[in-house]
């Protein structure tokens, strides 16, 4: 049993060795003293004694008590700043608690960073040893794994040459064959599994997975919320330093992406607020005009007879909101302005994803489905019941058409966010809705 | 005691592969590699030998075997004692600043890349002894004594180690103290007899008798004990070995206490 404490002196731990707990966390605080203007001089340290002093301290921990059960999966998640990684590192015990003790009860292993320590001038081989024996394992254990760790890295030919000739893929690669060999018993891992390519990503899991099957007991730090809901089994939710929420895993991430929106909402009701204001004592409309700014990836096409003069966003309450939520209702209002009336008319929408694929592209229709558009100012709605498009920011393009004339188009002009109001579970960029079913093959007869 | 021992002892794979990282290193992308370990010390050699052999004469002792009298011999003895000294004193802070980034990533104890330098040094210094050896048989100066040789290191090493350690703890928090050391063993390396002999210093005790004080300092004594059995091919004296033997040990035990008492937040530090 390993116990990092404040004090120098360690106390009896009072605690008893709970058999199902594998890492109790105590009433842990953690201050950091900000190096924004470090006295690394030793002029400073004589001369500085009257002064202010100059680092100022910040708590990255303000007590946090938890325990992380035996042969779970345990998730720390939280905004950037929020103390998880700080807590992390306390376990692995890189630093030491400013109060407050951490107990771990069995051999940990921190992936905090992989290849750390390679000598860029030695050998993979040598690097196998150098890392293999900072992690704490003895020469026999690395000699009896070292079969394993090359053909876990695929790096056979390249092994016996320096390290400062891979590439950032085969370095990481190394570093990870070298981690998964450890047979750690507590586990700790920082957000190393989101590097490389898909393949060793798909190995990285797998191996993750292998490990929890076998009852090893798990830390992560990730931002992908959705792998917390996947891969773990409770989890813990951090905000500036105070424990926010403990629980099941898949209720704290719910619980914090609620919280996510909300904030995001209120900051975006703010900016509008501030926007509206600063618009009202300059005496400018509130409503958008076509302007230049409405420009998209490529330059406004069209021959002008009607205009986009914006979109809005809509929930189901026809409230305009700064996104649209996956799963839920929603609306695209495509405000428009026409100088003439228009007998004939097609409004079409393309939502492209961030990585330039496009994802849906809806228009209202041709023939007998196109829209009579009279004259002046007006709105267009695209309304589905449930937003099929996956978490990410999108871009939208807004064409009106007649047949093959253009009358306006927008290239990607319009920012859409999509919003998770639950964990995402699924990969892609659209959520496929259907039904699965079971469909039992009826026993063959023996003749 | 014995559990710094065992501490040091569980962890001598970690402690190697750090000697074995920051050898295999040092003349890593150059031309001609490790020759260059054997090039320094003969470069030095042969300088020593032209500045000190032609310009700059001093009194040469006669040697053990009653004949030698080369100065840049006698010189070179001393200054491959230094150089052992100034290694491992020095090695440290290097080392425990360069494991930083490791040390904010994985949880090992800060002592082994620390140790770990002093150790890379005995491959540097054995080269440097065997050179000398060579030298002093290929002069028919040898003797007994040399056996002492390997116990003088071992003390020396115990004392450049614990000095080694607080200078590496002091540095990670406030770098300046490389710069300082610098200055300060540039100011020991002539503090001490080794490219003039002792004798220059002795000579003038009766007109500066506070003069004594120079044989106090460990790094004299060290160089005398060594040129004692190298060159004079006689015994040190029991009490010059004692006075070595205390202040060694309890340089060590300082800088251990010192160094452990602040490595467990040094990580914050780097």
């Amino acid at each position: 049993m390993t116990t990092y404490r404040s004090d120098e002196v360690a106390e009896q731990v009072t605690t008893a060795a709970e058999p199902d707990v594998a890492i109790s966390v105590r009433d842990v605080t953690k201050k950091f003293r900000l190096h924004n203007d470090r006295k690394t001089n030793l002029k400073e340290l004589f001369s500085g004694r009257e002064r202010h002093p100059r680092s100022e301290e910040f708590w990255a921990l303000k007590g946090v008590t938890l325990d992380i059960p035996r042969g779970k999966t345990y998730g720390l998640i939280g905004h950037n700043g929020s103390g998880k990684s700080t807590l992390l590192k306390l376990v692995a015990g890189i630093h030491r608690p400013s109060s407050g003790s951490i107990t771990a009860n069995g051999r940990v292993s921190a992936m905090l960073e992989l290849g750390a320590g390679f000598h860029p001038e030695m050998s993979g081989r040598d690097n196998i040893y150098l890392n293999g024996s900072i992690l704490g394992m003895t020469r026999k254990q690395i000699d009896a794994a070292m079969d394993r760790i090359i053909e876990f890295s695929g790096l056979e030919e390249f092994i016996d040459t320096p390290v400062k000739v891979y590439s950032s893929g085969m370095y990481v690669r190394l570093g990870f064959a070298i981690a998964v060999n450890l047979e750690p018993e507590i586990l700790i891992i920082d957000e190393v599994i989101a590097v490389g390519d898909e393949a060793f990503q798909r190995r990285c899991f797998d191996h993750l997975y292998e490990l929890r099957r076998k009852g090893v007991t798990i830390v992560l730090v990730t931002h992908s919320l959705g792998l917390v809901a996947d891969l773990c089994d409770e989890a813990a939710w951090l905000d500036g330093g105070n424990l926010r929420r403990v629980g099941p895993a898949r209720e704290v991430v719910d619980d914090y992406l609620a919280a996510v929106n909300e904030r995001e909402a209120a900051a975006a009701a703010k900016a509008e607020a501030a926007a509206r204001a600063e618009a009202a004592a300059t005496g400018a409309p509130t409503v958008a005009e076509p302007t230049a700014e409405m420009e998209g990836s490529t330059p406004r096409r069209g021959s002008g007879e009607i205009r986009v003069t914006g979109v809005e966003y809509l929930d189901s309450e026809g409230v305009e909101r700064p996104f649209l939520s996956t799963g839920h209702p929603g609306t695209v209002r495509v405000s428009y302005e026409a100088a003439v009336d228009l007998p004939e008319v097609t409004f079409g929408l393309a939502f492209v994803h961030e990585s330039g694929v496009q994802a849906a592209g809806p228009n209202s229709g041709y023939g007998p489905d196109t829209l009579a558009i009279p004259a002046g100012r007006g709105a267009v709605d695209f309304a589905v019941d449930a937003v099929a498009l996956q978490p990410g920011e999108f871009l939208l393009s807004v064409a009106i058409v007649d047949r093959g004339h253009t009358y306006d188009h927008l290239d990607r002009a319009f920012v859409l966010k999509v919003r998770a109001e639950e964990a995402v579970t699924e990969p892609g960029l659209v959520r496929m809705p259907g039904r699965w079913t079971l469909n039992v093959a009826a026993p063959t007869v023996e003749h | 005691m014995t559990q710094s021992l065992r501490d040091v002892w569980q962890y001598r794979g970690l402690i190697g592969n750090f000697a074995n990282r920051e050898i295999k290193g040092k003349y890593k992308g150059s031309l001609l590699g490790s020759a260059w370990s054997l090039i320094n010390p003969l470069a030095t050699l042969a300088t020593y030998s032209l500045v000190f052999g032609f310009i700059l004469r001093f009194p040469t002792p006669v040697a053990g075997n009653g004949s030698l009298t080369n100065f840049p011999i006698y010189l070179f003895t001393a200054l491959v004692v230094w150089n052992f000294f100034h290694a491992v004193t020095t090695g440290g802070m290097g080392s425990l600043v360069g494991a930083g980034p490791l040390l904010r990533k994985i949880h090992f104890p800060p002592f082994a890349p620390v140790i770990g330098s002093a150790l890379a040094v005995l491959n540097q210094t054995a080269i440097e002894f065997g050179l000398l050896f060579i030298v002093y048989v290929l002069v028919w100066n040898i003797g007994w004594t040399f056996l002492m040789v390997p116990v003088l290191l071992f003390m020396l090493a115990a004392f450049a180690l614990g000095l080694g350690m607080v200078l590496a703890i002091v540095n990670a928090r406030f770098r300046d103290v490389a710069y300082i050391v610098t200055v300060l063993l540039g100011l020991l390396f002539y503090a001490s007899p080794i490219i003039y002999p002792i004798s220059l210093v002795t000579d003038q005790y009766d007109a500066h008798p506070w003069l004594r004080a120079y044989e106090y300092n460990p790094i004299t004594s060290y160089v005398e004990a060594f040129r004692d059995v190298l060159w004079d091919l006689e015994f040190p004296g029991w009490g010059r070995l004692a006075y070595l033997a205390v202040v060694s040990f309890v340089m060590l035990v300082v800088g251990w206490t010192f160094f452990q008492r602040r490595a467990a937040d040094v990580s914050e530090d780097l």
